[in-house]
């Protein structure tokens, strides 16, 4: 575990087990808290699994600017530099999925493979609507009562339920239903975190910097067509629109969908997941 | 229980005061064997990550195998109390 600063920010990360690099993204409000339980702990029998907060997330320190999944993807640059990582293999949930997705795209000979899990790439699906996967979960529907937005209007759904939630939180609402995992979901202590991510996205000009696209389709298809991809996507994921563009630039890519699958399925059908995740890893090393 | 389990229980409530300053907690009395990270001290799953971290460093042993205390049928505990963390230390430190 140690501190290192990448761009004048310091960044939390922390490495457990011994072999080949894996490398772990998370997601929006999430941490590297995200993966270790469930996938670093088992998995570091086999490799070396490193961690890290994101900018603005956990124990790193949260800067004015500089969270568009390129600016991110500099930034793993920078800690993968500072920790002589020269090539892994990379996993990324959400948002994490994107900035793995530039990462690779820009240093494609450093990744020896690309998982990407259920992320709605801003390139290839610029709106997230509530159409695009219209069945809500028992903590959705709770919370849409609650919020008093028209969620069939919404052009980023995903993010702006984040908020919502992340609000209701800090205000120490209790929400009458719990899903198998919701954000913020841990108890009181929950709090403290939606808090930060609340005034995260309060930052001037932060919220358009989660939206912005990085390298573009054709670059995309161009930059990745011989780097091992696996997608996992949730059955019930809004970011399905995104696993469809994704396949059909990058042939190559093996695809899974995770039956009644929501967005955190990483966390609640772990033990499906992670067993798909080692098998691709098995087969590309 | 050893003595030295209860002088951990003083020591960690220590670390933990200093770890939660800045908390906004709500949580006001004194920390004892009973007190809970996550029920009463408002810890998160990163935040139990981190203390770990603390933790090696105060009784100046690395590589403890945490993963004995925090982790059940692969997944954290619901929530530990500074009396559980204690016994296990005492055991390995």
């Amino acid at each position: 575990m140690g501190e290192t600063v990448v761009g004048g920010v310091k960044l939390a990360w922390q490495q457990i087990g011994e072999g080949p690099d894996l490398v772990f993204v998370h997601g929006l409000a999430a941490s590297r808290a995200f993966w270790f339980a469930q996938y670093a702990l088992p998995l570091s029998a086999r490799f070396r699994c490193t961690m890290y907060d994101l900018r603005g997330h956990g124990y790193s320190d949260r800067a004015p600017s500089g969270y568009s999944s390129t600016a991110l993807a500099a930034e793993l640059a920078g800690l993968l530099d500072a920790l002589e990582i020269e090539r892994c293999d990379l996993v990324g949930h959400s948002y994490g999925g994107g900035v793995a997705l530039e990462y690779a795209a820009a240093h494609a000979a450093r990744v020896r493979s690309l998982t990407i899990m259920d992320t709605k790439v801003n390139a290839l699906q610029p709106r997230q609507m509530l159409a695009d996967m219209p069945y809500l979960s028992p903590f959705e529907i709770a919370v849409a009562e609650r919020s008093g937005i028209d969620w069939s209007q919404e052009e980023q759904i995903g993010l702006r339920f984040l908020e919502v939630v992340a609000r209701l939180k800090a205000a120490n609402e209790t929400l009458p239903t719990r899903d198998a995992v919701t954000p913020f979901g841990e108890g009181r202590g929950a709090a403290r975190t939606a808090r930060a991510w609340i005034d995260l996205i309060d930052l001037p000009g932060v919220r358009e910097q989660l939206l912005l696209p990085g390298v573009d389709a054709a670059q995309l298809a161009q930059r990745l067509r011989d780097t091992p991809l696996l997608l996992i996507y949730g059955e019930r994921s809004r970011c399905m629109p995104s696993c469809r563009s994704l396949s059909a630039l990058l042939p190559q890519a093996a695809i899974e969908t995770v039956p009644e699958g929501g967005h955190f399925f990483p966390l609640s059908h772990a033990a499906t997941v992670r067993p798909s995740l080692e098998r691709f890893l098995d087969s590309v090393s | 229980m050893s003595v030295t389990s209860d002088t951990l229980v003083i020591q960690l409530s220590e670390l933990l005061q200093d770890f939660t300053q800045d908390w906004d907690n709500d949580f006001d009395g004194d920390m004892t064997r009973e007190t809970r990270l996550l029920a009463d001290l408002g810890f998160e799953s990163i935040d139990i990550i981190q203390l770990v971290v603390a933790i090696e460093q105060m009784v100046k042993k690395s590589k403890l195998p945490f993963n004995e205390l925090l982790m059940k049928d692969g997944r954290y505990v619901d929530d530990l109390s500074i009396g559980q963390i204690a016994d296990f230390l005492s055991q390995r430190v």
